[in-house]
């Protein structure tokens, strides 16, 4: 009775840890060698396994093609402990198809995996946790961690002020005549007869140039609780110590004035800032706008779109001048929604989430704790 | 001495394998319970129609005109599929349907009745009026958490009606509706046939698509006006009914077939006009159908009567589209006769291919199922 209540408990217990991981299916496909000179398929023999690891190995190569380059970067970290559980990261499989090349001596299988992607998300993060082991070169991690904080500000445009374009025109205008004067005298020398052929030129030369003044750009700027939120839980997640920024001193209503008419902060905004952050520890700070587009028509499915574009920056504030640590550079993200406010909303959450995830996985790759 | 006695009891009871029937009946009931516990929550998430919300009205111009409000606001297509799902709750057996506002924490699946394709093919030829009304529907499991679509169930309906007037578009809209509620409603039937097989697939369960179907150039001859003018319209009723037989004939799972192949999302609007997008997963085997052609041939002929053999030519490939690994590769070709009296002027042969191209579809579906490669590395993996 005992066995039986206690395989049950596995199979309860078995299945929660089932529910929880997510599991992604991406096909693989293995070739081995073998050595023998007969080759029975279905026996389970070591080539065969060997095989199916091989097309294991494969479908985890395809999955993380699709990582970004700071995700793969971190992956590469972690690549030779997860090749050597394999069977742990990539629990299951269905074989698709397996073929013998009697000729070469070659024998392929193509399976579709399962892939554990909480336990190699899980792997990433302890792998870049506080106990992890640094990349050379990096920084070494502070004891107790370092804190973190953030100004993400999001900006839609207000008003837009468009300039004519100024035209200067000169005209050259320069005329000449050219002639030839022909005097016929008659044979009895009493009369003479003159005529005069002009040509007259008359050349123009204009020019100048146009003089263009850019656009003026007032945009209207606001913080978004739900972006604070997402990019909180980002951060957090990845073991970072945040400071919400005012209680990190910041004054935040200047960074939405500076960004209320240009791109970046100014540099009185930013002294006081670091001296702020300086002052209280916190030992690294994210600034990112976020410029949200006009919305337009999805042709795919008749919902409205809305972008957000991303520019963000985290600074080191540990040595005597600040260094970027971490950035995005105009990073699109697109959210749909039934109407304008909800595509924005989505947008934003969208551009926060992912920008504050790839932020992460810049500054884990340079070690940063 | 009672004490004994009881003990007595006991072993003899224990000897008799008292015990081991009361195990037997035990095990036997929790694992029935455990089965019925294992049946998954799906709710049902309306009707809906399939592609972007601002051409629902150019894409399915008579059924969408039905779909008016009823007396209790909901509209009408909405409200008699929910009707027929409750009230058919039991048949089906694979899930527990239910009905409500899902809470977050209930299920992610869903289960929606969406309208793929509408065609209205009218023609007029000297003595009558003909009508081709082609309904496609897909029954769709959604899994709304992940915004994916998780099985599909084609279902494809077909009405031919002939007339001395044209049909006007209200006697359209009639007959759409009797074909979808009306008390001896296709949909509904079709619906009901497949019932114990409309479940949610596994985890581990593969899927087959319908990837690519090309119409020949020696097809187009026999197709009426309209299809011949637009062949992707008829290749999207061409996936809809081989889909629709595969899963009846071989009981797979099953993603909808994308119009243009690449295309790996899947818009529904939904009565209530919300539109939602779903991913199409990549499925683990892809099908392609090449209608090549259709041919006449004229077997015999008497003064009163002429036999004509219609054919219906087809190539069908059963592949992993990943890696390029093909399984099934075959022509398949289907006739059937006609005989047509000397004294009618006027051939409609657009039913008669229609019916040859059924046939072909049965064959290959037959065909795949007799090929050992194809049934054992294929439609095993694919049946729900």
């Amino acid at each position: 009775m005992h066995t039986i209540i206690r395989s049950l408990l596995f199979v309860v217990l078995a299945c929660t840890l089932t529910a929880q991981a997510e599991m992604v299916k991406v096909k693989g496909k293995g070739e081995i060698v073998y050595k023998s000179n007969i080759f029975k398929q279905g026996q389970g023999s070591d080539e065969e396994r060997a095989a199916i690891t091989e097309a294991k190995k494969n479908a985890l190569t395809r999955y993380t093609a699709d990582f970004d380059s700071a995700r793969f970067e971190l992956f590469k970290k972690i690549e030779p402990d997860v090749l050597a559980n394999i069977d742990q990261y990539v629990p299951d499989y269905t074989q698709i198809d397996s073929q013998v090349d009697k000729s070469s001596k070659r024998y392929t299988v193509v399976i579709e995996a399962s892939i554990n992607t909480t336990m190699i998300e899980n792997a990433i993060n302890k792998s870049s946790g506080a106990n992890a082991p640094v990349a050379a070169g990096a920084a070494p991690a502070k004891a107790g961690g370092n804190y973190m904080t953030f100004v993400f500000v999001a900006r839609e445009l207000a008003s837009r002020k468009d300039y004519d374009a100024k035209r200067t025109t000169v005209e050259i205008n320069e005329s000449s005549q050219a002639g030839a004067q022909k005097n016929k005298i008659a044979e009895d020398a009493q009369s003479a007869e003159t005529s005069v052929d002009k040509t007259s030129v008359v050349k123009q030369t204009t020019g100048g140039n146009t003089e263009t003044k850019a656009e003026e750009l007032g945009y209207r700027v606001m913080t978004v609780t739900e972006v604070d939120n997402a990019v909180n839980s980002v951060l957090t997640k990845a073991n970072y110590e945040v400071v919400d920024p005012v209680d990190a001193g910041l004054n935040v209503d200047s960074f939405k004035a500076d960004f209320s008419s240009g791109s970046d902060i100014s540099p009185a905004t930013r002294t006081a800032a670091i001296k702020n952050c300086k002052d209280k520890e916190i030992m690294y700070i994210a600034i990112a706008n976020m410029d949200v587009g006009l919305s337009e028509k999805d042709e795919a499915t008749g919902l409205t779109r809305v972008y957000v574009t991303v520019t963000a920056k985290v600074s080191d504030l540990a040595p005597k001048f600040p260094k970027t640590v971490a950035s995005i550079a105009g990073k699109p993200y697109a959210g749909l929604g039934s109407n304008a406010q909800v595509a924005r909303q989505n947008a934003l959450n969208e551009a926060a989430t992912r920008s504050a995830s790839e932020l992460v996985d810049q500054l884990r790759m340079k070690g940063v704790k | 001495m009672g004490i004994c006695k009881v003990h007595c009891f006991r072993r003899s009871w224990l000897a008799s394998g008292g015990l081991a029937r009361w195990c037997a009946i035990l095990i036997i009931s929790t694992l029935t319970a455990a089965a019925e516990s294992t049946k998954q929550d799906v709710f049902f998430g309306g009707f809906a129609f399939c592609g972007k919300a601002g051409d629902v009205e150019k894409n399915f111009p008579i059924a969408s005109s039905l779909n008016k409000p009823t007396d209790d606001g909901t509209p009408y297509l909405g409200k008699v599929a929910r009707d027929f799902f409750q009230k058919n709750k039991d048949r089906f057996t694979q899930m527990n349907l239910q009905f409500g506002v899902a809470r977050r924490e209930d299920t992610s699946l869903v289960l929606a009745l969406a309208l793929t394709d509408e065609k209205v093919l009218r023609e007029e030829f000297s003595i009558f009026h003909k009508l081709v009304i082609q309904l496609g529907f897909e029954m769709l499991i959604l899994n709304f958490k992940d915004q994916e679509v998780v099985c599909s169930q084609p279902i494809y309906i077909e009405l031919i009606d002939a007339g001395d007037e044209s049909f006007s578009d209200s006697a359209v809209g009639d007959r759409i509706k009797n074909m979808i509620s009306g008390g001896d409603s296709q949909l509904f039937a079709s619906i009901l046939a497949k019932a114990d097989r409309i479940q949610p697939r596994s985890k581990n369960q593969s899927t087959l698509q319908i990837r690519q179907v090309t119409i020949g150039e020696k097809a187009l001859p026999f197709l009426p006006e309209k299809l011949r003018q637009t062949p992707n319209a008829y290749a999207q009723t061409v996936a809809q009914q081989f889909g629709s037989l595969l899963s009846s004939r071989a009981g797979v799972a099953l993603l909808p077939f994308a119009k243009d192949g690449l295309n790996t999302k899947m818009a529904l609007v939904f009565s209530d006009a919300s539109t939602v997008q779903f991913k199409i997963p990549a499925a683990t085997f892809a099908v392609d159908v090449d209608v090549k052609g259709f041919k006449k041939v004229l077997n015999k002929s008497t003064d009163a009567e002429a036999l004509w053999i219609y054919g219906a030519f087809l190539g069908i490939r059963v592949y992993e589209p990943d890696f390029n690994v093909g399984f099934f590769d075959a022509p398949v070709k289907y006739g059937v006769s006609k005989v047509i009296p000397s004294t009618q002027k006027t051939v409609d042969e657009f039913p008669i291919v229609s019916e040859a191209l059924k046939g072909a579809f049965l064959s290959a579906i037959d065909e795949m199922q007799k090929d050992k490669k194809t049934s054992e590395k294929v439609l095993k993996k694919c049946t729900l």
